[in-house]
């Protein structure tokens, strides 16, 4: 595991168990997330990383085990008591998840304005700042329905960064992206990793994103855990479902 | 039939859950004042016209009704009471909710259910934001300002709609039926009307926020949320008013005609 010893996890999760619609999707996940890496989430369609990554940020309640970030057990928590925690942890949805009714500027203010920031210079210099990080400088103006799907992606990872957070979370972040696309917004997510030094967990069945930004990799199949370590343990895995996964993305790239 | 009442229940349960929910929102963080302005803005400026042509319209046609019997027997004076005690007490205020209903409780599901299915929801939770106290609160609040000036204006305009029909097709003489009409018009009637749009007014918020937030499966399950808030918040209002009615006509009564 590629964390240090002395800095505790930024997330521990301990046999966490989920359904949906009566299907068991989570069945006993552990795993440990360290401080200030990058962990990727793998795993084909429906192995239950997106359902995970949304027990992170207390989105959903665990079924049975545990979720804790920054070492406090976030089930018990009601809605209040877990915004605290939320604030310091950054999203970016896998649809963007960019609200209609605002404006790329406002939307991308609105973690800074729910945080208590009333200035509006302030708030402006820090729209302009992350704007211009994700390379969508003086597009405040638009609506998000004018945008593509990769704006749409940057402008949301944009309103992800701009309350400064500790800790970002990526839900399919190259997922409906051509393959030129799908690199630019790996290698930004790459820049601001290595700029930021932020905890990052990114959910993705790409295994170039993978490659290009993970210090861990856990592998998710049938919601558990079949692989956790560091990316180039991947590739000597014997199991079966990894080779399997493995073989098939080399195939698409062929 | 079990299942459908325990799942009516089971609804009746969420929709109070909510509203305790609103309630404390409200106690505790207060109103967004930006949000509950533009609600006012598209509930109770956006609602005017449809309100006004509904409240006129039936105040004429309620007029014509009643002239035409009151006078086989007599008792065409008897017009301008019934028809200002109808239009304060029941069709005011049933009406301008139902119209409320149609356009804002749709609006409302549409919006909210539309931001639920495209996480949008979930992205204001994430940014420790609640949905109640962002989308819930500033539209009671707003429901609760605008109601009461719909239903007098829904008031107003049926009495002058139905003077204007009364005097000038059927030929009553204009201060007798204003002074029939002023005679036997109470304050409680006014009150009762402005007490019920009122209640009503919070019901089509809480149905249809309550809708948009459990909405699911995409663009179909807000067409049906949106469907469902209309008819839920539409059968609401009908049947409480019934109630209503038996309760407000014992705490404020209105006056005996007295010809």
């Amino acid at each position: 595991m590629s964390g240090d010893p002395d800095i505790p996890p930024f997330f521990e999760v301990r046999d966490l168990r989920q359904t949906l619609d009566g299907q068991e999707v989570l069945r006993g996940v552990s795993l440990d997330v360290p401080t200030g890496k990058t962990t990727v989430i793998l795993g084909g369609s429906g192995a239950g990383k997106s359902v995970l990554l949304r027990h992170l940020n207390g989105l959903m309640k665990p079924l049975a085990g545990t979720v804790k970030a920054l070492g406090t057990d976030l089930g018990p928590l009601s809605e209040k008591a877990l915004r605290p925690i939320r604030r310091r942890i950054g999203v970016l949805f896998q649809d963007g998840a960019l609200f209609d009714s605002m404006d790329v500027g406002a939307n991308v203010a609105f973690p800074l304005r729910e945080q208590g920031e009333r200035d509006p210079a302030v708030i402006a210099a820090r729209v302009d700042e992350v704007l211009s990080l994700v390379g969508l400088r003086h597009q405040e103006r638009k609506m998000p329905d004018a945008l593509s799907g990769g704006m749409r992606k940057r402008v949301s990872l944009a309103r992800a960064l701009a309350a400064r957070p500790d800790c970002l979370l990526y839900d399919e972040p190259t997922a409906g992206l051509d393959p030129i696309l799908s690199e630019n917004i790996t290698r930004l997510i790459a820049r601001l990793q290595s700029g930021f030094h932020l905890t990052s967990v990114m959910v993705t069945h790409h295994l170039g994103s993978m490659r290009f930004v993970a210090d861990q990799v856990v592998f998710l199949k049938d919601g558990v855990v079949r692989y956790a370590g560091d990316p180039g343990g991947l590739d000597r895995s014997d199991d079966p479902d990894i080779r399997e996964f493995l073989s098939a993305d080399a195939m698409g790239r062929e | 039939m079990p299942h459908a009442i325990r799942r009516a229940i089971c609804h009746l349960g969420q929709l109070g859950l909510l509203a305790v929910e609103a309630v404390v929102s409200f106690l505790t963080a207060g109103v967004r004042p930006r949000q509950a302005c533009a609600q006012i803005v598209a509930i109770g400026i956006g609602s005017q016209l449809v309100v006004i042509v509904t409240g006129a319209f039936t105040g004429a046609v309620f007029a014509a009704q009643a002239y035409y019997k009151f006078n086989e027997l007599g008792l065409g004076s008897a017009t301008g009471p019934v028809v200002s005690i109808a239009m304060c007490r029941e069709l005011g205020p049933v009406l301008a909710a139902l119209m409320v209903a149609g356009r804002m409780g749709a609006a409302m599901a549409a919006e909210i259910g539309t931001m639920r299915v495209t996480r949008q929801i979930d992205a204001l939770r994430a940014f420790g934001v609640d949905p109640v106290d962002y989308l819930v609160v500033p539209r009671l609040l707003a429901i609760l300002v605008s109601m009461p000036v719909l239903v007098a204006e829904a008031i107003w305009f049926g009495m002058i709609a139905a003077e204007l029909l009364t005097v000038e097709v059927f030929g009553v003489p204009a201060p007798w039926f204003e002074g029939q009409l002023l005679a036997h018009t109470r304050t409680s009637d006014v009150v009762t009307g402005l007490l019920k749009g009122t209640v009503f007014g919070l019901l089509i918020v809480l149905i249809s926020c309550h809708r948009g937030l459990h909405a699911t499966d995409g663009a179909v399950g807000v067409g049906r949320a949106t469907t469902r808030a209309v008819v839920d918040s539409s059968l609401a209002i009908l049947i409480v008013n019934f109630f209503l009615s038996l309760l407000l006509n014992r705490w404020l009564p209105t006056s005996s005609i007295d010809l």
